[in-house]
C-alpha cells in the first residue's frame, strides 16, 4: 500500500474553501481516486455537501467521550458522494478554549489510528482561514502536506490571509517547495481580478484555477450536494475536474510572502490599470519551479511512494483508559525515565517551572539520603536536564530556532543521545519537536518525545512514552544472547526502596550464579540499553499496572522473555520466587540454601512475635493493591484480619488476594472518606491499623503504622513491619503527643 | 557525567502561588493540571502548615487530590481545547465552602494560553468570598516577579482605605515561603525593631492573615528586606499609597555587619533609637568572640578558609561582607541567583574588587574547590557528586529536608551565631 498524497487547502474563513475542497474531493473520487477529506474548522461543516447535509461525529468530541483503548477509525469517518470518506476535527465554541490545539489533537489521533494506511490516494485537509497559531499550521507541516493550495478572492482580508498563510508555510519549508498555487474564487468586486493577479505575481505563484461567481453553487447547496455531484455536466464542474488533475500533478513552488507594506501599498492600494491577466503568462518565467518528487516519480499514481513502517502500539496509562483525572503530567513521567540514562541529556522544552518541578521531584530523595545517610545517588543528584526556559515571546513567535541552538550546543558536549521532551505550553502552541530528530549526528542521536506536558496523559503515560521511545531508538535487536545474564525491568526511579531492593535481588542473583546485564531503565548507560537483548531472561521489578504493561510491550515488540513473577515481597512470595527462578536455571540446591537461611530468621521472628500479636485484630486501609505480603505475615503470627479497605490509586488496579477467606471484611469501595473510615474503625476496634497516611488525633487505635507505596522486597518485608507492632503492644508504650491537637489549635489557630 | 544543571530555581508561577499560600487565610485555586499542582501543594504545606493533621481523606474532593493545599482544576487535553470553565466552576464551588478569606485563581502556563474568562466564572460561582484571578504569571519569569504580581494584585483587590500613619511602624517586603527559615527571620526582625520602638505591621505573603495585611497602610515605611521579591511592591505602594520605602544598602540582615546596618538605616529613616537592638548584636558579637578567640588560637581559623555562596544578591552580598570582612575568609566561588536586586549584585562585585576577588563571580559553586559552601540543598548534593568534601551550610531552598523544629534563623544576632556555629563546626579539619 502506498503513501497517500496529502493536500492542504487554506483560505480565509467564509471564502468558500469548504465548497471548493468538497468539489475537488468529489471530482477526484469521480475519476476513480480514493479520497479522504478532513475538515479542520471548529464549525465542522467542511464535508456537509459530500454527506448530503449530514455531519460525522467530530474527532474532538469523540476523543472527549471515548476511552482511548476503544478508539476506532471507523467511528469518526463517514462515506459520502462518490465514496469520499469524510472526517471533521470539530472544536470548541467560539471564544472558548483553543481551536488550534484541537487541530493538533485531531492530527495526532488520525496518525495513531493509521489513517494514512487506509489506502487513500489523496487526503485533503480543509483548513480554516489564517495561520493564527501553531495548531492551525499543523496541516502545513512537512509530514502532513505534500501540497498546499490557497484559496482567495480579491478582497483585502482574503489576500491578507493568503499572504499570512504563505508566511506560515515559509516557516515550515525545509528541503522542498510545497505550494501548488492560488485558487481564485471570484466574488466580483471592482478590480478584483487585477488585485489577485498582482498578488500572485508578487508572491511568485500561479493561479491554478479561477472559479467564477455563479448561482449554480447556491442551487447545489440547497440540495445539500456539491456541484460536481448535482450538476455533473455543467461547465463549472469542468473547472473542478481540471483542478482535480492539477492538484495531483501540478508544479510546486516555494512560499515567498510579501511584507505587509508591500501588500498594502503595491497590491491593495495602488490603482490598477489594464487587464491583470497579462501577468499570468509571465508568471512562471521568474519563479523557481520544482517538480514535486512524489508526483514526478508517479505522475498518475500518487500512492506509489510506499512507506510502511509500523509504529509500536502505544501503551496507555490507567487514568487514560478509565478516563480518570490525570495524576501528574506525561512530561514529568518521561523525563523521570530519560534522566536515568547516565550519559545522555534531556531537554525540557518549556517554561522554567516545568524543568524545576521535574528536577525537584527527581532530586528530593537524593537530598534526603545525603542528609540522613551520607549517600550520593548519581542520577538523582544532578539529573541531566536542560531547560529551554520558554518565555512570553517564544509562546507567541515559537521556539524552534532556540531549541535547535540548544541541541547544537549540547551536541558539543557529546552525549550519545539527547532527548527533547515537550511541555503543555510547547504542545499548545504547536511546537514541532518531532522535527528535531533531523538534527541527529553520527555521534549524537536526537530523540524527540512529544509528551506535550499532560496533553498526552498523566505521569504514568509519560513513563510509558519514555520507555517506548528509548526502547525503539536504542535497543539493538541483533545482539547475541548470553546465558546466565538477566535484565531488571520497571524499577521505580523515584522511590526510597529502589536501592535496597536492588541490593536484595543482587544478593539472590549472586547466590544463583546469575549476572545482571541491564536495568531497564535505572542508572543505565546508552550502551547498556543497546545491549538489552543480551539477557535471555528479564526480571520484572514491579507487578503493578506499569510493570505488567511494560512487560507485555517488551514481549510483543522485542520478543523479550520474562520470568513469571515480579520481585517478591514477603516470605511466602520470596520463597516461591527464588525456587522458581533457580529451577529455570536448574539450580535447585542453591535456591534451597537461600530459602533455608531466610526461613530460620523468619521463623525465629514469627516465634518471637506470636505472643504479642496472636489474636490481635488488624485493619488495613491502603492505596496499595498488593498487600498479601502483609496479610500472610499477619496470619503467620496469628493475627485476625478484621478489615481490609482498598483505595483507588492512579498507578494500579486489580486488587487481588489469596487470603480473602481469612479477611473479616473486604471493602474495595473507591469513594472511601474520612467519615466512613472513622465509622469503620469504631466498629472494627482494631489493635493495629495500617495505611499509607493516617491522621493523628481522631482515630483511637493502640498501634498505627504506615505502608510504603513502594514497599521493600524480600523475605523479611512483612515480618519486619509486624515486629514494630509487636514491640509497641508488648511494651504498652504511649504516644502522649497524639492528645495535643487541641493544644495546637489553642495556641496557633 | 558532566553536570548540566546543578540546581534549579522556581519561576514566576511558583512566586505567585507562594505569595497567596503565604497568607494565613487565603487559598490558591490552580487552574491547571495536577503536574503543576502536586509540587506547589507539597511545598506550601511543608513551609507553612495550616492544618493540624495530614490526612488525605480529609481532602477527598477531587480537586485537592488528598493534599490540603492548592486545589486544582486538573486540566487535561480536552480542557485545553474546549475550555476549563466547567471544571473551574466545580472546583470553585467545592473550595468556596471551606471558609477561606480570599480565593485566588491562578492559571498554569498552559491554561494561560487558552484565555478562559476567569473573572466571569468567578463572579458566577463565588458569592460570599473575596476573589480575583491572575490570568498569567508570565513564562519563565523570576520568582520575585510572580510573587509581587500576586501581592500587588492582592493589595489592589483589598482596596485598603487610607489610614493615619503610625510614625514608628513598618511593613517588611520580600520575605516569602521560598526563603530558608522565613518565618523565624520575620519574627527576628519584629523583635529587633520592637526593641527600637518600631512596630512591624505586616509582611505580605509571609504568614500574616488578611486582617493583618489590611492594617498595612498605617505603616510609615516599607522596608525592602529582599528586593528580588519586594522592590516592585515598594515602588507600587510609594505610588499608590505615598508610603516611602527603604532598601537597606547591605541587603538582608545576615551577619553582624549587615544586621547592624539594617537596624541603623531603618531607625534613621523613622527617627528611632537603634541602640537597644545594636546592644543585642553586640552581646552576640561578644559571645562569638569568646568562641572565635579559642578556635582561632587552636586552629588558626576561620581566617583564610575558602568559602562559596550560591544565593540571591541580597543574601550573597551581606554574607560575603561578613565572611570576608569579619571572619577573614576567602571567597572561592559566588553564584548570584537572578532577580531585581536593587543594585546589590553590583555592590557585591564592587566589594569583591576591594579584596581582589572579582574572578570568583559566576564560578560554579558545586564544582569549584572550596572549604565551606553556603547554598541550597541541590547545590550541596551536586558538590558531593563531583567529589567535593567541603562543609555545607543550607541557606536556601530546596533544602536537604532536615526537619527544623526548634527556632532557627539567618537574620539578626541569633542568625549570625547560628551561621557561626555551623562554620566553626565545619572547618575543624581544613
Amino acid at each position: 500500500m502506498g503513501k497517500s498524497l496529502q493536500i492542504a487547502i487554506y483560505g480565509k474563513g467564509g471564502i468558500g474553501k469548504s465548497t471548493i475542497a468538497a468539489n475537488i474531493s468529489a471530482a477526484l473520487a469521480a475519476n476513480g481516486r480514493r479520497v479522504l477529506q478532513v475538515g479542520c474548522d471548529p464549525k465542522h461543516d467542511s464535508t456537509r455537501l459530500l454527506l448530503r447535509g449530514q455531519t460525522p461525529p467530530t474527532v474532538l468530541d469523540y476523543i472527549r467521550d471515548m476511552p482511548p483503548d476503544n478508539y476506532s477509525i471507523d467511528d469518526i469517518i463517514m462515506t459520502g458522494e462518490f465514496g469520499v470518506d469524510c472526517a471533521e476535527a470539530g472544536g470548541p465554541e467560539p471564544g472558548i478554549g483553543c481551536a488550534g490545539r484541537g487541530i493538533l489533537t485531531t492530527f495526532d489521533l488520525l496518525d495513531k489510528l493509521g489513517v494514512t494506511d487506509r489506502g487513500y490516494d489523496v487526503i485533503i485537509y480543509d483548513v480554516l482561514g489564517d495561520v493564527v497559531c501553531g495548531g492551525f499550521a499543523v496541516p502545513i507541516r512537512n509530514e502532513y502536506s505534500d501540497r498546499v493550495y490557497i484559496i482567495t478572492s480579491g478582497e483585502f482580508m482574503s489576500l491578507y490571509a493568503a499572504n499570512n498563510i504563505l508566511r506560515g508555510l515559509a516557516n515550515y519549508e525545509t528541503d522542498r517547495p510545497r505550494v501548488g498555487g492560488i485558487i481564485f474564487n471570484a466574488r466580483g468586486g471592482d478590480y478584483e481580478e487585477q488585485r489577485v493577479f498582482r498578488f500572485a505575481e508578487a508572491v511568485c505563484l500561479p493561479i491554478v484555477e479561477t472559479i467564477p461567481r455563479d448561482d449554480t453553487f447556491a442551487l447545489s447547496e440547497r440540495a445539500f450536494r456539491c456541484l460536481v455531484a448535482e450538476f455533473s455536466d455543467s461547465d463549472l464542474a469542468k473547472h473542478f475536474y481540471s483542478l482535480a488533475e492539477t492538484v495531483l500533478t501540478g508544479l510546486l513552488y516555494s512560499a515567498r510572502p510579501v511584507t505587509d507594506e508591500e501588500l498594502e501599498l503595491k497590491i491593495l492600494s495602488t490603482p490598477i490599470a489594464g487587464n491583470g491577466k497579462v501577468f499570468e503568462s509571465d508568471l512562471r518565467l521568474g519563479i523557481e519551479a520544482v517538480k514535486d518528487i512524489a508526483s514526478s516519480a508517479s505522475d498518475s499514481d500518487p500512492t506509489s511512494t510506499a512507506s510502511n513502517t509500523a509504529a509500536p502500539t502505544p501503551l496507555l496509562s490507567k487514568s487514560l483508559v478509565y478516563k480518570e483525572p490525570l495524576h501528574g503530567c506525561a512530561f514529568n513521567g518521561a523525563i523521570s525515565i530519560t534522566t536515568q540514562l547516565t550519559d545522555c541529556v534531556s531537554i525540557a522544552h518549556g517554561p522554567k517551572s516545568c524543568a524545576h518541578i521535574a528536577f525537584q521531584a527527581i532530586t528530593s530523595i537524593s537530598r534526603r539520603l545525603l542528609l540522613e545517610r551520607g549517600i550520593v545517588l548519581p542520577m538523582q543528584t544532578a539529573p541531566p536536564i536542560v531547560s529551554t526556559d520558554m518565555s512570553e515571546s517564544v509562546m507567541i513567535f515559537g521556539g524552534a530556532s532556540m531549541l535547535e541552538q540548544r541541541i547544537r550546543d549540547l551536541q558539543k558536549v557529546g552525549p550519545p543521545a539527547i532527548f527533547v521532551i515537550s511541555t503543555c505550553p510547547s504542545g499548545i502552541i504547536g511546537e514541532d519537536i518531532l522535527a528535531t530528530a533531523a538534527l541527529s549526528t553520527s555521534t549524537t542521536q536526537v530523540i524527540p518525545i512529544a509528551t506535550d506536558g499532560n496533553l498526552t496523559g498523566d505521569h504514568l503515560q509519560g513513563v510509558f512514552l519514555g520507555y517506548q521511545h528509548i526502547a525503539e531508538a536504542l535497543i539493538d535487536r541483533d545482539v547475541t544472547p548470553e546465558p546466565d545474564l538477566v535484565n531488571i525491568v520497571a524499577e521505580k526511579t523515584i522511590a526510597e526502596s529502589t536501592t535496597g531492593n536492588l541490593n536484595f535481588i543482587k544478593e539472590i542473583l549472586e547466590r544463583l550464579d546469575l549476572r545482571l546485564n541491564c536495568r531497564f531503565i535505572c542508572e543505565s548507560s546508552y550502551e547498556q540499553i543497546r545491549g538489552f537483548m543480551r539477557a535471555p531472561i528479564n526480571l520484572l521489578a514491579n507487578g503493578d499496572y506499569m510493570g505488567t504493561a511494560l512487560r507485555d510491550y517488551l514481549e510483543q515488540s522485542f520478543g523479550a522473555h520474562f520470568f513469571e513473577k515480579a520481585f517478591p515481597i514477603g516470605f511466602a512470595d520470596s520463597s516461591e520466587w527464588v525456587r522458581n527462578l533457580a529451577a529455570l536455571y536448574n539450580r535447585p540446591e542453591a535456591a534451597e540454601l537461600i530459602i533455608e537461611d531466610y526461613a530460620k530468621r523468619y521463623q525465629a521472628m514469627v516465634n518471637r512475635l506470636r505472643p504479642q500479636l496472636s489474636g490481635r485484630r488488624l485493619m488495613v486501609i491502603t492505596f496499595n493493591h498488593d498487600i498479601d505480603w502483609i496479610l500472610s505475615t499477619a496470619i503467620d503470627v496469628g493475627m485476625e484480619i478484621g478489615f481490609v479497605g482498598i483505595l483507588n490509586y492512579s498507578q494500579d488496579h486489580g486488587f487481588n488476594t489469596e487470603y480473602s477467606d481469612q479477611i473479616g471484611e473486604l471493602n474495595t469501595n473507591l469513594d472511601y472518606t474520612a467519615m466512613t473510615r472513622l465509622d469503620d474503625v469504631m466498629r472494627i476496634q482494631p489493635d493495629v491499623l495500617i495505611g499509607n497516611y493516617l491522621p493523628s488525633g481522631s482515630l483511637k487505635v493502640p498501634v498505627t503504622d504506615t505502608i510504603q507505596l513502594c514497599p521493600d522486597v524480600g523475605f523479611l518485608a512483612g515480618i519486619q513491619m509486624s515486629a514494630r507492632w509487636a514491640e509497641m503492644l508488648r511494651l504498652n508504650i504511649g504516644e502522649g503527643w497524639r492528645q495535643d491537637a487541641d493544644l495546637y489549635r489553642k495556641y496557633h489557630s | 557525567m558532566p553536570i548540566y544543571t546543578a540546581s534549579t530555581i522556581p519561576d514566576s508561577l511558583t512566586g505567585a502561588i507562594f505569595a497567596i499560600e503565604g497568607v494565613a487565610d487565603a487559598a490558591v485555586v490552580l487552574n491547571g493540571p495536577t503536574g503543576c499542582k502536586f509540587y506547589h501543594s507539597a511545598i506550601s504545606d511543608s513551609q507553612f502548615p495550616r492544618n493540624v493533621d495530614y490526612d488525605p481523606l480529609s481532602f477527598a474532593d477531587r480537586c485537592f487530590f488528598g493534599q490540603p493545599r492548592v486545589p486544582a482544576t486538573y486540566l487535561d487535553s480536552d480542557d485545553y481545547i474546549f475550555g476549563s470553565q466547567v471544571k473551574l466552576a466545580e472546583v470553585l464551588s467545592a473550595v468556596a465552602t471551606r471558609g477561606y478569606g480570599l480565593i485566588v485563581v491562578i492559571n498554569s502556563p498552559g491554561a494561560a494560553l487558552i484565555g478562559d474568562d476567569l473573572k466571569r466564572l468567578l463572579a458566577d460561582t463565588i458569592k460570599d468570598t473575596p476573589y480575583f484571578a491572575i490570568e498569567s504569571t508570565g513564562f519563565s519569569g523570576d520568582f520575585g516577579v510572580g510573587f509581587q504580581t500576586a501581592v500587588n494584585r492582592m493589595l489592589d483587590e483589598l482596596a485598603l482605605p487610607e489610614a493615619p500613619r503610625d510614625l514608628k511602624s513598618v511593613n517588611l517586603l520580600g520575605i516569602s515561603l521560598n526563603q530558608k527559615y522565613f518565618e523565624n527571620n520575620y519574627a527576628t526582625l519584629r523583635e529587633l525593631l520592637a526593641l527600637c520602638g518600631i512596630q512591624v505591621i505586616s509582611a505580605f505573603g509571609a504568614t500574616d492573615s488578611l486582617h493583618t495585611i489590611t492594617q498595612s497602610r498605617k505603616a510609615a515605611l516599607n522596608v525592602v528586606v529582599c528586593p528580588e521579591s519586594g522592590l516592585s511592591t515598594a515602588r507600587k505602594l510609594k505610588h499608590d499609597w505615598g508610603t516611602d520605602y527603604l532598601l537597606p544598602d547591605q541587603g538582608q540582615p545576615i551577619g553582624f555587619i549587615s544586621t547592624t546596618a539594617f537596624i541603623e538605616q531603618v531607625c534613621l529613616a523613622l527617627d528611632a533609637d537603634p541602640q537597644p537592638a545594636i546592644s543585642e548584636v553586640e552581646r552576640a558579637r561578644s559571645f562569638a568572640y569568646l568562641h572565635l578567640s579559642r578556635y582561632s588560637s587552636l586552629l588558626g581559623l576561620p581566617q583564610g578558609a575558602y568559602y562559596s555562596i550560591r544565593a540571591q544578591a541580597s543574601a550573597a552580598y551581606p554574607l560575603a561582607l561578613w565572611l570576608s570582612g569579619y571572619l577573614g575568609m576567602i571567597p572561592a566561588a559566588i553564584e548570584v541567583i537572578e532577580g531585581e536586586d536593587g543594585g546589590l549584585a553590583g555592590r557585591l562585585t564592587d566589594y569583591l574588587a576591594t579584596i581582589e576577588s572579582t574572578e570568583v563571580v559566576d564560578k560554579p559553586v558545586a564544582e569549584t574547590p572550596t572549604e565551606i559552601i553556603f547554598a541550597d540543598g541541590d547545590t550541596i548534593t551536586a558538590s558531593r557528586l563531583v567529589g567535593q568534601r567541603a562543609a555545607c551550610i543550607e541557606i536556601g531552598y530546596p533544602a536537604l529536608s532536615y526537619l527544623d523544629i526548634t527556632r532557627k534563623q539567618l537574620y539578626g544576632p541569633e542568625g549570625s551565631l547560628f551561621l557561626l556555629e555551623q562554620i566553626m563546626n565545619g572547618l575543624r579539619y581544613v
